[in-house]
């Protein structure tokens, strides 16, 4: 009898049946490492979420939650009706969209075009050159730009203008605004964006290459059929996670680049609900913003996540 | 399943323990029977004020000076008062204050010079009523020099606010390059007429240059002054409806009238031509400097050197201020918009466990001999006297250095300038103070031209209760109006009147209907 019950026991252990207090009392250590990031993320993560309730409430900071009623949804019916928020929804649909056309491929292009150099130290060189950007703020790229391209006195403009040309307004008319706000954040981010495409690459099996030049592929062939099909499920993944900022818009980049000639493109949401948020002290409508460009990410990274499965792609979740 | 539990439970308990933490605070009141005049504490207080906090390079921290040091020892130590200063970001004044009161964390005193934003504060119940008699007994010299700005200091009847005074000053100036006029062949324009043609001839004989700039312009805020266009008299009705800083008035007819100047102006040439992009006034500053423009409008001060900057880049040129009437059409007033009589409103926290130490401090700033130090420093050190007049030592540097505009943001609570009793002797002091060496006369003309309009001033109108639809609508409003001025006095001629038609009904329906709508009902209310 005791003979069997001991075998049981084992077989038990084996098959991964025990008590979750089993298993505590084996692992303990790595239970207590994993307090640390769960804390972190309950603290800094969760914890700010009761924030949300502020969207419900007629809160303003000088009574506090003491004296917020509720309010239930007044807050997104009033947004809802508001035609600058249509008009702000529009311009970062729009905005991060082309971002998206335009500036998602651009890094991939990028780091297969640096793989490709051959002299290691022209390549590094290079590199270091075009990440630089990603490390100033924008207040400081805007101001380059106007400098640049300002119509009168701007140095591309007096160039054009010394040629003969007409003056273009870069900055100054909307459709061009937009073609430069893109240009302009292709600059200052594609570099960075290259380091998690170079590091896929690397992680090429070399042999795949070798292979390839042994049945006589030449450089385009190998990259099309070698390295983009290899570093699929990072731009997959990639792909996915922009997805979910469709709605997230950076506050700095329309905000710097923004003046009252092109007003109707550079009005997205994070400057409408800077504008009638928190200048106004309206932190109820800021909320209710915030949760609504929230729900939204959240719905586009589902269907993009399903979208990616069903091509066969593992996807994120 | 255990452990999903155990987290819901540690969830709950957190969400609980945060909702709780976010409730308490309650109601100070000064108990007036038990006050015995200003005395030391027999327990040391602490007394939090804020100060403006400008960001300009070379100053000392302005919460941790030599002048700090000086109100603490001077002050604080006399009354066994702890003075804490807290640093207030000048351009975000507003915003700074509203995290504070969130946090639970604001000073003892909130102000602005904004009126508007501390009916805005009041009516959230930030402050806490003032006692006349208690601001006797603790102030008596503050409120001897406020007295009769009282009529501010109430909000519905009560004393809610501490107003400082605030003397003339004469350093705004219009400028105009009389060097340019002189070789136009032109005397000093006096009505809109002249102004506009001494404007095309600077351009037509390019005084400054290949791209010369007639006058400088850039992007108007919400304060828009039209009154070349206004009636005069203006009815109070008017006033109180169209005359305002927070909100441009686009649909007022004057309003118009001045777009229209301004694009006729504009497609002539005669204004700055990338005026839109120049947001914070830089672009038109450094026009000017270089010499390229003829009309220019600032605070003449000694730092920035504009003046100095534009006589070593044009040594020839000559400057005097634009006559009161250059840009009016002949036959109106010179009107304008008039300071308000008070400078800073101050009011005492909701929270502030003793107002009475607040008004002591006030007391003390107030007191002539206190002012004088704190406006001047110290003899033969960063001030000399010439005559009866105290002279700053220029760019002294020791440590007990004034800090910025003669430690203005320190006492600014009680009196917005020097004031030493008489017109002359606070103008003699301002052309010493504000005129850069050898442009003290610019001082003089520009005292000239106030006291010569002075007549056909008048303040904006003042609400008793706050218009919540100003803060509600008025970041809205200004942006809209922001791209609305650039359309009308950018487009062409023809285009302007069914391109203000259509502003019109975008800016009602943006806020203005509703802004409009609770004015008229205050204003009957008052009536």
């Amino acid at each position: 009898m005791k003979v069997k019950e001991k075998t049981e026991g084992k077989i038990k252990a084996k098959t991964g049946k025990n008590g979750f207090m089993y298993y505590l009392k084996r692992d303990w250590q790595l239970y207590i490492l994993l307090l640390f990031p769960l804390v972190f993320a309950l603290v800094f993560k969760f914890l700010p979420l009761l924030g949300l309730s502020v969207a419900f409430l007629d809160y303003d900071v000088v009574g506090g939650f003491e004296r917020a009623k509720f309010i239930g949804f007044d807050a997104f019916i009033e947004i809802f009706k508001m035609k600058d928020f249509y008009i702000a929804l529009r311009n970062t649909i729009m905005l991060n969209g082309l971002d998206l056309i335009v500036g998602f491929p651009a890094p991939i292009i990028l780091a297969i075009l640096l793989n490709e150099i051959r002299n290691k130290y022209f390549k590094r060189v290079t590199q270091t050159v075009l990440y630089l950007p990603h490390f100033l703020s924008w207040v400081i790229i805007a101001g380059i730009f106007y400098q640049l391209l300002s119509p009168s006195t701007g140095y591309v403009n007096v160039l054009i203008q010394r040629y003969g040309g007409e003056s273009i307004p870069f900055l100054t008319e909307k459709w061009h605004w937009l073609v430069s706000y893109c240009l302009i954040g292709v600059w200052q981010s594609m570099g960075w964006g290259t380091i998690i495409y170079l590091a896929a690459i690397t992680g090429i099996n070399g042999d795949l290459y070798e292979a390839a030049t042994v049945d006589g592929a030449g450089r385009w062939r190998k990259i099309w059929y070698i390295t983009l099909p290899c570093i699929r499920s990072t731009i997959v993944v990639m792909l996915i996670m922009s997805l979910g900022r469709i709605l997230g818009i950076s506050f700095e980049r329309p905000y710097t680049l923004d003046n009252p000639l092109v007003r109707d493109f550079s009005d997205v949401i994070s400057t409408f609900v800077y504008r009638v948020g928190l200048q106004s002290h309206r932190y109820n409508i800021a909320t209710a913003v915030g949760l609504f460009q929230s729900v939204v990410g959240l719905i586009f990274v589902f269907a993009s996540d399903k979208f990616a499965k069903l091509m066969g792609e593992d996807g994120i979740i | 399943m255990k452990l999903k539990k155990m987290l819901c439970a540690a969830l709950s308990t957190v969400m609980a323990v945060g909702l709780l933490a976010s409730c308490g605070g309650g109601e100070m009141q000064m108990d007036v029977s038990k006050l015995t005049g200003p005395k030391a504490y027999d327990e040391q207080i602490e007394l939090k004020i804020p100060v403006y906090d400008r960001g300009m390079q070379g100053q000392a921290d302005v919460d941790n000076n030599y002048w700090t040091k000086y109100v603490q020892e001077n002050f604080g130590d006399k009354y066994n008062i702890k003075m804490t200063f807290v640093p207030i970001t000048r351009k975000d004044d507003v915003t700074v204050f509203n995290e504070l009161l969130a946090a639970g964390e604001q000073p003892d005193i909130l102000f602005s010079y904004d009126y508007p934003t501390m009916v805005s504060y009041y009516s959230r119940g930030a402050f806490q009523p003032i006692d006349e008699e208690v601001l006797k007994l603790y102030a008596p010299t503050f409120y001897e020099k406020t007295k009769d700005l009282q009529e501010y200091a109430k909000v519905e009847d009560q004393l809610y606010f501490l107003t400082a005074t605030r003397p003339l000053a004469y350093n705004w100036v219009t400028l105009i390059r009389t060097d340019w006029l002189e070789k136009a062949g032109l005397s000093m324009p006096t009505n809109q007429e002249e102004y506009v043609n001494a404007l095309k001839k600077f351009k037509e004989l390019k005084l400054g240059g290949e791209n010369t700039i007639p006058a400088t312009e850039s992007l108007y805020n919400a304060y828009f002054p039209n009154y070349e266009y206004r009636p005069y008299p203006m009815s109070e009705e008017d006033n109180a409806m169209y005359s305002d800083i927070t909100v441009a008035s686009l649909t007022y007819e004057p309003t118009k009238e001045k777009l229209k100047y301004m694009n006729m102006l504009y497609n002539e040439g005669l204004i700055s031509p990338e005026w839109y992009l120049d947001k914070d006034g830089n672009q038109k500053q450094a026009d000017f400097v270089s010499g390229k423009a003829g009309v220019f409008g600032f605070y003449l001060s000694q730092n920035p050197p504009v003046l100095q900057t534009l006589m070593e880049n044009c040594p020839d040129a000559k400057v005097a201020v634009l006559d009161a009437g250059a840009s009016f059409p002949e036959g109106t007033p010179p009107a304008g918009r008039s300071d308000w009589p008070f400078g800073m409103v101050s009011g005492i926290s909701v929270d502030c466990e003793h107002p009475e130490a607040v008004l002591m401090y006030f007391e003390w700033l107030s007191q002539e001999e206190n002012l004088f130090v704190m406006q001047n420093g110290i003899e033969n050190v960063t001030y000399t006297m010439d005559g009866d007049i105290p002279v700053l030592v220029d760019n002294y540097t020791g440590e007990e250095r004034l800090n910025y505009n003669s430690n203005k943001d320190m006492w600014c609570l009680v009196t917005e300038g020097k004031d030493y009793g008489s017109d002359e002797k606070n103008l003699a002091v301002q052309k010493k103070t504000y005129a850069p060496a050898g442009f003290e006369d610019l001082i003089q003309q520009s005292y000239d031209v106030y006291k010569e309009t002075e007549e056909y001033k008048y303040t904006d109108f003042l609400f008793n209760t706050s218009i919540e639809s100003l803060s509600t609508y008025g970041e809205t409003l200004k942006s809209k109006w922001e791209v609305i001025q650039v359309d009308l006095i950018n487009c062409k001629p023809e285009e302007f009147d069914a391109k203000y038609e259509a502003a019109c009904k975008e800016y009602l329906d943006a806020g203005y209907q509703a802004v409009l709508d609770e004015k008229a009902e205050a204003y009957a209310a008052m009536k």
